[in-house]
């Protein structure tokens, strides 16, 4: 069974599990720089406007926000978990842990649903759509279009993790993975990870604007 | 290649100091201390980052290469951020905040 | 074949290893063994042919920019047409041929031999990057016949927001073009960290491949940023994003930060693997190891560390703060110092060796003079003061033509006539492929070095017309620009004759130490049947007599 997924390029199991490992490592370097660009563009305009970039972001609901930041702590938890266990050859286990960390991104997405669907009903919404104040003084629509955009494509990401977790634990429940072979389990948990850890900085940088 | 290894308990504490460093966060953002507050919630921010990378993500038992990736992309978006940011902070000359009557939009 | 062992001191097998299989070009036939193939070999010629079209239609537009400028008034195309070509020249330049030319061609083909690997570490996520490559090049040909661009290939906002053209497919395609480079630059990352055959130490590489890897490192970290800015600018121009709109207190000049924090490192994708080149042909053709293994290796990794934060000098005049341009204007001048360990070390490694004069060799003597001169002239643009009087004026044109077609274009073609005997096992007409690289040398110069005068003179850049005492310069640019044109068509003509007519090679025909040459030409399937064992550097010329020797007899 190991030997035969060993494709021809590779002279060790080991050095294609870490090959695996490695690029989807690189794949989120790359991917945290995506986000690293609109961090840049935040930092410059809270820089450039402090009181009104923090006035925009005020408006935002810290409580669910702060539940959505425990749901996906805990669903990274159950992820990293879910690594552990297939390591010991428990992929039935692992494929539970997965389709609740699946759910949990669902739950997510539902809080961050109720939240788009109150900003939209008080015409918070970006660019030339803000409504909310009449008149913004420079950078409050900045700040909206900012939160908008690095959510949305945030939650783009967990929509993404979430289809990866539930192909992986339909996967693991038919066998594919075990003890020997579970780089594709491990990989699809980093990405998960990686998704925490973006929402980890939107979480202060949207929502803690006191 | 494995010098330490991840275990049950281990994650179970990760997730706990988590919650912890969350709720820490939230607290501190509570007290009103001003330009402070965004400096603690970040530096918070990466303290659970860690965790999460060196725990969650198994970077304790991994290879060099893979550390330095992560060394590379913190380090690489620090300085994006800072020399982007320094642009506006530390303008003399020029105006430090765009002209709205300069936009080009109808 | 067994296990082959490359030390200092076996007898090269005279056919080169592989040379009882079937070699890659015959090993399966039909269109679908091509398309669908995992071979890196393969997949490099399939880039190749696409980089060379891709070539030939920005060089058609830079034609026609330089034939409109004979002349002081419009000579034959109106002012729009004038500002769509210079846009789709520097797009198509840039992100369809310079940035992927060396990496995708030459790095896909050699860089898994080099490391006696049998391909790279995801045959599938390569062929998948060429597709996506297509696919972006079909955006941008689509884009470019639904209105084309005339912005100017910086896509500076607020003009880019508003201009009727078609901005946003131009910002998606070149995206979708960013993806392409990434998947091949995590290939090289992961190759070269995993599948290095026994033996063959991180000191033991051969040099381009420390290039590809510096290279590759600045793909994974900077086009993310590019991609984001783009996507930001896309959604502009479509829905009104307004980002950067001053009407809600957005600045223009952020746009130009995040453009250039992958932009200017983008002058290194396009400079380093180029060094990778020379650095291999200099030791090749003058078969003697580099002066310093380590200072060109390691200068690699600092140019493409530096390169990073150099980014704000273009933004010296365009709002930037006084703080951050002296920053950025003094990390500039760094990479001069890397760039200039680099040409020293070249220099002196020519020094003792046994230098014999192909057309590669030529082409590295080019190279040296056009870079030099390049550089310093970056060094003055760099000093804030100068480059208030210089920019935007056709001085800036001059200098980074000078950097990345002297740099970028010259190594890609000593990379052609170089590793062509090992792609397709024919040696070019040696005699043609000097001649013709007098020709491009020569057009180049003229095509340039007038360029460096008219800016001096104050002639701005993206203009259509000009005042009359200008013309006489414009004329020699031009003249230059048709016979770089015509040089370039007869090198590739030279290099296509061979492909039929030309002389068998051996495994190694310019007597070179380095592993790819100890394959057969072309290589089979597999490169290495048995992954080799390696017991010296590349560039162990220890034997460096008897080998001149041999090759004297054999020419």
């Amino acid at each position: 069974m190991s030997a035969q997924r060993l494709v021809e390029q590779f002279e060790s199991l080991e050095k294609q599990d870490h090959a695996a490992r490695l690029a989807m490592w690189m794949f989120l370097g790359s991917e945290t720089l995506l986000f690293g660009a609109l961090f840049a563009v935040y930092a410059y305009y809270r820089g450039m406007y402090p009181d009104e970039f923090v006035q925009a972001l005020h408006h935002n609901s810290v409580a669910l926000g702060t539940t959505n930041t425990v749901v996906l702590i805990t669903s990274s938890f159950t992820v990293a978990l879910g690594v552990h266990f297939i390591r010991e050859n428990k992929a039935r286990l692992t494929a539970g842990l997965f389709v609740v960390s699946t759910l949990f991104g669902a739950v997510f997405l539902v809080v961050k649903g109720i939240e788009y669907a109150h900003h939209i009903h008080e015409n918070a919404l970006p660019s030339g759509m803000y409504t909310f104040i009449d008149k913004p003084p420079a950078g409050v629509v900045l700040g909206y279009t900012l939160y908008w955009f690095m959510t949305a494509l945030h939650g783009l990401h967990v929509i993404a993790g979430m289809i990866m977790l539930a192909v992986v634990a339909v996967l693991c429940l038919k066998g594919r993975y075990g003890a020997h072979r579970n780089v594709a389990v491990e990989n699809v948990g980093l990405y998960w990870h990686l998704v925490d850890v973006v929402w980890i900085f939107l979480w202060p940088l949207f929502y803690l604007t006191d | 290649m494995i010098s330490a290894h991840v275990t049950t308990p281990k994650l179970v504490v990760s997730w706990l100091a988590l919650l912890v460093l969350t709720f820490l966060s939230f607290g501190t953002s509570r007290l009103g201390l001003g330009e402070a507050e965004l400096v603690i919630a970040l530096a918070i921010s990466v303290v659970k980052t860690l965790v999460v990378l060196f725990i969650f993500m198994h970077l304790v038992e991994q290879r060099f290469a893979n550390r330095l990736i992560v060394i590379l992309t913190f380090l690489f978006i620090v300085l994006l951020v800072t020399l982007t940011v320094a642009d506006p902070l530390t303008r003399k000359t020029f105006p430090p905040r765009p002209d709205p009557a300069a936009s080009p939009y109808p | 074949m067994s296990q082959a062992t490359i030390d200092a001191d076996s007898k090269p097998d005279p056919l080169g290893v592989g040379a009882d299989h079937p070699d890659y070009l015959r090993a399966d036939s039909g269109l679908r063994s091509w398309l669908l193939t995992k071979d890196h070999k393969r997949i490099a010629l399939m880039f190749y042919v696409g980089v060379i079209l891709f070539l030939g239609l920005g060089g058609t537009f830079a034609l026609v920019l330089r034939t409109e400028l004979l002349t002081p008034e419009q000579t034959f195309i109106d002012a729009s047409t004038y500002n769509q070509m210079f846009t789709l020249h520097g797009i198509t330049m840039v992100w369809l041929f310079m940035i992927p030319a060396i990496p995708t061609v030459f790095g896909n083909f050699v860089l898994p031999i080099m490391l006696g690997a049998k391909d790279l570490a995801f045959p599938r996520i390569n062929l998948a990057s060429f597709y996506v490559y297509v696919l972006s090049a079909i955006i941008l040909l689509g884009a470019m016949l639904a209105g084309g661009a005339d912005t100017g290939w910086t896509f500076y906002v607020p003009y880019s927001t508003t201009s009727p053209t078609a901005v946003t497919w131009m910002g998606i395609g070149i995206f979708v073009n960013g993806i392409s480079s990434i998947m091949t630059s995590v290939n090289f990352i992961v190759t070269t960290h995993t599948m290095r055959a026994k033996g063959l130490s991180w000191h033991r590489m051969p040099l381009f491949v420390w290039a590809s890897y510096a290279t590759s490192i600045i793909i994974l970290f900077a086009t993310p940023v590019l991609g984001m800015s783009l996507v930001l600018l896309a959604l502009d121009h479509a829905f009104g994003l307004s980002l950067f709109n001053p009407r809600y207190g957005g600045d223009p000049v952020l746009f130009q930060h995040l453009f250039w924090f992958y932009s200017h490192p983008a002058v290194y994708i396009m400079i380093l693997p180029s060094f990778g080149v020379i650095s291999e042909v200099v030791c090749s053709f003058s078969h003697n190891q580099p002066a310093s293994y380590r200072a060109i290796a390691y200068s690699s990794l600092g140019i493409a560390f530096i390169g990073f934060f150099t980014w704000g000098h273009h933004m010296f005049v365009a709002g930037l703060s006084e703080f951050d341009a002296g920053v950025f204007g003094a990390l500039s001048m760094f990479v001069a110092i890397f760039s200039a360990i680099k040409v020293f070390t070249w220099v002196a490694t020519l020094r003792g060796g046994s230098i014999s004069f192909a057309t590669p060799m030529l082409y590295f003597l080019w190279f040296l003079f056009l870079f030099v001169f390049g550089g310093m002239t970056g060094v003055a643009v760099a000093t804030q003061s100068l480059d208030v009087h210089w920019h935007d004026t056709y001085f800036v044109v001059a200098h980074f033509h000078f950097i990345m077609v002297g740099g970028t274009l010259t190594s890609f073609l000593a990379a052609a006539h170089y590793w062509f005997p090992k792609m397709f096992g024919r040696l070019y007409d040696e005699r043609v492929g000097l001649l013709t690289s007098v020709a491009v040398f020569i057009g180049f110069v003229f095509t340039f070095l007038p360029q460096f005068l008219l800016g001096n003179g104050g002639m701005p850049r993206r203009y259509f017309t000009y005042p009359e005492r200008y013309q006489w310069l414009n004329v020699l640019s031009t003249g230059g620009a048709w016979l770089l044109g015509a040089g370039l068509l007869l090198a590739l003509g030279n290099l296509l004759i061979a492909l039929k007519w030309g002389k068998r090679a051996g495994p190694n025909p310019w007597g070179s130490r380095s592993f790819e040459w100890i394959t057969a030409s072309p290589p089979s399937k597999h490169n290495f049947e048995e992954t080799p064992e390696i017991e010296r550097s590349a560039y162990d010329y220890t034997l460096s007599e008897e080998v001149a020797r041999e090759r004297a007899k054999a020419r």
